[in-house]
């Protein structure tokens, strides 16, 4: 009877433990597929590499406008003492058309389009970018492309155009062939574009115009002189100017650096604030607060630069002459506050803020290609946005605090100050 | 089971022993027997111990007999809890040895396993390391401080190496022969990390693969309900992770006829303050922060728009809180001193700005329309400021935002949720003001419907602009000069071609046009900028409203050149009558086609344009129905409108040293040029 009993017991739980262990394992095949996907109702970054190493990234929203543009490694920071000013000078020469077709001949095309050319330069890099019709895409292109078919015919336009030249004293058309020759390689350079685009047709049309760039040489890479950040003191006094203009600034981290995003969420917990907002602007800073209460400040902005290997973090406000040091004393101690004592409230709100900012500034095609080649070019990838959010979420007020005093603490401070500032007090930040 | 046997399992037991004894002795007693049924409780069920490994132990059991008199032969194996079944006949061993099932479910098993593995590997892209036992590396380290290197300085060796793909563990050794700077960062990546610590040119391991959506863009129409208290309710369907919803109300600096003006001003700086729901703005705030979200306010002369931008799965918290701040706010004494002091420093502000163009927008307004309507200033009179109170905003609330005169619209929402949390916080609950009628002034309908009277004539403003700038860049002195005639309004069949003209004109900033594509050949930069390069902006502008419009061109220049300024715009004003080009046609309807286009690229614009239209006519009409119109426009078009243009009475603004500025009769003279040729020349008899 006790063996029946047992074998009874047996069967039955084999019984139930063939559907049970396929219902978990079901079970479990549902969490991973919830764990492994997520859905981001956006369109995806594609990206292709021409043989060049020029790279091509696009996201097709498939609206009837577009943005495109070139993102180049490349800007005042590689220049010398020698070839000063090149990379704005060449912004500046972008539009002024080129061996096929005068300046005039381009801008007026590019106007009957309805386009919108535009190039900047910063520090570490180049933007040229162009917001057409969609279907203007590949006569669109020709001409915007025109900008890059510069870099190929420059020489005989530096030819017919050389006396230009010759009003600007120090840049000679060496200076700027070298620059270009240097830089304006395939592998530093990302086409990239959003709104109406089509991945493979983009594709094409780099590598009808772009792809005779020459590639990197074998075993070079981009060479980027080493930077070392000193911090010091610029002051500028004028008392006729009725306000003070002072920024204040640590060194921060690099594109890459992973502390990047703590110190975005310390920037955010500082925020931005301007005294029309009135006190109740932003009430979950403690620095509005007291901006606001001792009316020490015209308006104050936080701000995070970020450059390939360094940066910098801090804070650029106007005052009165008369409150420079209370709100520099203020600042100060809000600095300290966020290496040792910034709660975890504040953290929590500003991790949500920042992603919104993130985010939501992610609208329109413009704003999107901007992202796509700024990425492409520090990142070399687009970060997915579920990559961002995590990020974001894993950040802890230990996280800010250890970065804060990491990068804030007994740092050397870089002070810059415009206008009537005689009563700016000597700064070190601890 | 004899007694006896029973006696020998249970006498441990003293209550069973007791119950013998009575059986014994044949005094059965019930209660005995009932306690011996408490005392046992069922013994608890207990999950098999979990065996060691995969192959440690399998159970194997037969199930059956099935009806139709096969049975089933089960094997599982206990840990990887994998199952394999066989039907046979007769569970006699000579049928079922030669199953060797122990044997079939081990190999399924392991076919299995290989078959993922190769899955997987391909879909991680994963290669042979190059990297083999006895290796030395270098490994990424944590940037420690700003002298550390990226790798740690001491190699290591690779001792034991597992699958093809891994890098192994490593060992501490000194010799260094290969050194694997890329190893060094995949081994980074792969081992379980902080994310805190992962470079962001790196993938976080660990994260879930996205699902990206395809844009099936099926350009639905705007849908339009109209609730039956006069509400309606607009939306459209834009993919993207968030929605824009807000609400635009008929109402704005021109209806202040009746109240102090500056009304709409406090009511904008009022916004997403506290409300009977909400205690502060902060909560406000954090409520908005859990979805993502931000919101903003602005009141512009005929139009107030509240609006919020949220992830999608917040709509039901942004509906619930719009409805609460524009129906039920609670405007404290305390937020009302706050707006107060905030808008006087605004003002100012405003006349210290280098940038005057909100004043000279505001001056035009007012020499375009004196004394009415949208001549009304917008930024509260200094004296007003202290005089705007509690009772008087409420009182304008309750005559402007009322239900017939609102549009709730939406980007990026389903119709009918919009639809259903619209009656429930626009329609169920009341409005503060109908709560509480203690809140209010009288019972008097306040309410001002009268049509826009387009008056023209002159505002002159004498002030010192020799030293406005607010940085160490000096700005030069200007003189501003603003000359405007009526245009139409946006109902107005001319509309579109009104536009076009704007484009034609274009113009901007003498210094930059910013590149090839922002109207470097609209006619004031070929005409104007590029001819006189004193002339430091010229620009124009085409302000439409519900009844009526301006066109306006503004120009600014050294104060002791206003005169020739003054001669060279009512010049562009004559030239516009005469002959249109097609190329330059063509280029203007163009551009603000693609001008209309990119703009219409953002959701906050799509949800301002729905808004505005479906509250303007009740409707809304596509993009594309724009953009056919602007096509249809021709030469003739814009001589009509030109035309009807010139016949009004020219609107006149100056800000700045204005010594120089011609006699208002002189300029309404210079418009009635034909075609601008004598119009320079009469001028010059007043030089």
């Amino acid at each position: 009877m006790a063996a029946r009993m047992m074998l009874s017991l047996c069967r039955s739980r084999l019984l139930t433990s063939v559907p049970v262990s396929q219902a978990c394992r079901r079970g479990t095949a549902v969490a991973a597929a919830a764990r492994d996907k997520v859905a981001l109702n956006i369109p995806e970054t594609r990206i292709s590499t021409l043989p060049n190493g020029l790279r091509v990234a696009t996201e097709d929203s498939g609206i009837p406008t577009s943005t495109v543009g070139l993102w180049i490694d490349a800007g005042s920071r590689f220049e010398n003492d020698r070839n000063n000013g090149v990379a704005h000078f060449l912004e500046h020469m972008a539009f002024k058309g080129t061996s096929k077709r005068s300046q005039t001949d381009l801008e007026l095309e590019v106007e009957n389009m309805g386009s919108h050319l535009n190039a900047y330069t910063s520090r570490e890099q180049t933007v040229y970018y162009a917001k057409c019709f969609s279907k203007h895409m590949e006569q669109g292109n020709e001409s915007w492309l025109c900008i890059s078919l510069f870099f190929r015919c420059k020489q005989q336009y530096f030819n017919n155009n050389n006396n230009q030249f010759s009003c600007c004293r120090s840049i000679s058309r060496k200076d700027l062939v070298e620059y270009i020759t240097t830089h304006y390689k395939g592998p530093n350079i990302v086409l990239a574009a959003a709104g109406g685009v089509n991945h493979e047709q983009l594709v094409g049309l780099a590598d009808k115009y772009l792809g005779g760039l020459k590639p990197m040489p074998a075993g070079q890479t981009h060479h980027l002189q080493p930077c070392s950040y000193t911090g010091s003191e610029f002051r500028h006094s004028d008392d006729s100017m009725p306000l003070a203009h002072i920024a204040l600034a640590v060194e921060g981290a690099g594109w890459e650096n992973p502390d990047t995003i703590p110190l975005m969420v310390a920037n955010t917990i500082i925020g931005i604030w301007d005294r029309s907002h009135g006190a109740g602007g932003n009430v979950s800073s403690n620095l509005t607060k007291s901006a606001a209460e001792g009316n020490l400040c015209n308006s104050f902005q936080s701000f995070n630069t970020c450059y390939t290997d360094t940066g910098l973090w801090g804070i650029y406000f106007i005052c009165e002459k008369e409150t420079i040091p209370d709100f520099i004393r203020s600042v100060q101690a809000e600095w300290r506050r966020m290496c040792f004592d910034v709660t975890d409230a504040e953290v929590t709100r500003a991790k949500n803020l920042l992603k919104t900012n993130m985010l939501l500034q992610l609208d329109g095609s413009t704003p999107i290609c901007e992202d796509i080649g700024r990425q492409m070019l520090c990142y070399g990838r687009r970060i997915p946005l579920h990559e961002l959010d995590a990020r974001i979420e894993a950040i802890t007020v230990d996280t800010v605090r250890g970065v804060c005093t990491k990068y804030i603490h007994d740092q050397p401070p870089t002070v810059v100050a415009i206008g009537p500032v005689d009563q700016l007090p000597p700064i070190a930040i601890s | 089971m004899t007694m006896e046997q029973v006696a020998e399992e249970t006498k441990t037991d003293t209550k069973l022993q007791a119950v013998m004894t009575s059986i014994r002795m044949g005094k059965w007693e019930q209660p005995l027997v009932q306690s011996f049924k408490k005392v046992c409780p069922p013994e608890p069920l207990k999950p098999r111990p979990l065996p060691g490994g995969p192959w440690k132990e399998i159970s194997i059991d037969f199930l059956g007999p099935l009806p139709s008199g096969d049975v089933l032969l089960v094997a599982i194996d206990n840990y990887s809890r994998f199952p394999e079944v066989e039907i046979i006949s007769s569970t006699s061993a000579k049928t079922v040895i030669p199953k060797n099932v122990h044997k079939v479910i081990k190999t399924t098993d392991e076919l299995r396993k290989a078959k993922a593995k190769a899955y997987y590997d391909s879909r991680k892209n994963a290669k042979v390391s190059p990297l083999s036992i006895g290796d030395t590396v270098l490994v990424k380290q944590r940037r420690t401080n700003k002298m550390s290197t990226p790798f740690d300085p001491q190699p290591l060796t690779i001792s034991v190496g597992r699958a093809p793909c891994t890098v192994g563990v490593l060992k501490r050794s000194f010799s260094c022969r290969k050194l694997y700077t890329t190893v060094g960062r995949r081994y980074c990546a792969t081992s379980n990390v902080d994310p805190n610590s992962v470079l962001l040119s790196q993938t976080l391991p660990g994260l879930p693969n996205a699902i990206y959506s395809k844009h099936a863009e099926s350009n639905q129409d705007t849908k339009v309900t109209v609730l039956e208290n006069g509400l309606k309710v607009a939306s459209k369907n834009k993919y993207g992770r968030f929605c824009t919803v807000g609400v635009a109300i008929d109402s704005g600096p021109r209806y202040e006829v009746a109240f102090p003006s500056g009304v709409s001003h406090f009511l904008e700086k009022l916004a997403f303050s506290s409300s009977l729901e909400y205690q502060d703005r902060d909560r406000i705030m954090q409520e908005l922060e859990k979805h993502g979200g931000i919101c903003d306010c602005q009141i512009s002369r005929d139009t107030g728009i509240y609006a919020a931008s949220a992830y999608t799965s917040g709509l039901d918290s942004i509906v619930k809180l719009l409805g609460d701040v524009i129906l039920r706010p609670n405007i404290s004494d305390e937020e009302v001193d706050q707006a107060r002091m905030s808008i006087s420093f605004e003002l100012e502000d405003l006349e210290m700005r280098p940038d005057p163009e909100p004043l000279l927008t505001e001056m035009i307004h007012a020499a375009a329309y004196r004394d009415n309507t949208l001549g009304l200033p917008k930024f509260p009179l200094p004296d007003n400021v202290p005089v705007i109170d509690r009772k008087v905003l409420f009182t304008y609330l309750k005559n402007f935002y009322t239900p017939s005169r609102m549009v709730l619209a939406g980007v990026g929402v389903e119709h009918e949720q919009l639809v259903e949390m619209a009656e429930k916080f626009f329609v169920e609950k009341e409005p503060v003001w109908n709560q509480d009628t203690s809140l209010v002034m009288g019972n008097r309908d306040m309410c001002d419907r009268s049509t826009a009277q387009y008056t023209g004539g002159v505002i002159q403003r004498e002030k010192d602009l020799s030293d406005v700038s607010m940085g160490p860049t000096p700005i030069p002195e200007l003189a501003h000069f603003v000359l405007g005639l009526e245009s139409c309004s946006h109902k107005d069949p001319d509309f579109v071609a009104f536009c076009v003209l704007n484009m034609l004109m274009g113009g901007g900033g003498s210094f930059s046009a910013g590149g090839p594509g922002k109207g470097m050949y609209t006619r004031l930069y070929l005409n104007v900028l590029n001819r006189y390069h004193w002339i430091y902006n010229a620009t124009a502008y085409n302000h439409a409203y519900n009844d009526s419009g301006v066109f306006c061109i503004h120009a600014a220049a050294h104060p002791s050149q206003l005169k020739e300024l003054v001669d060279i715009i009512v010049k562009e004003f004559t030239l516009m009558a005469g002959s249109v080009t097609r190329v330059e046609l063509e280029r203007a309807k163009t551009q603000l086609q693609s001008m209309l286009m990119m703009n219409l690229e953002s959701r906050p614009v799509i949800f301002e344009d729905i808004a505005r239209q479906v509250l303007a006519s009740g409707s809304h009409k596509q993009p594309q129905y724009f953009v056919s119109q602007i096509a249809k426009i021709t030469e003739e078009d814009i001589h009509r409108v030109v035309g009807r243009m010139l016949s009004t009475k020219p609107s006149v603004v100056g800000l700045g040293s204005l010594a120089q500025l011609p006699e208002y009769t002189n300029i309404q003279e210079g418009l009635c040029q034909k075609n601008g040729t004598s119009g320079s020349s009469r001028f010059s008899l007043f030089r």
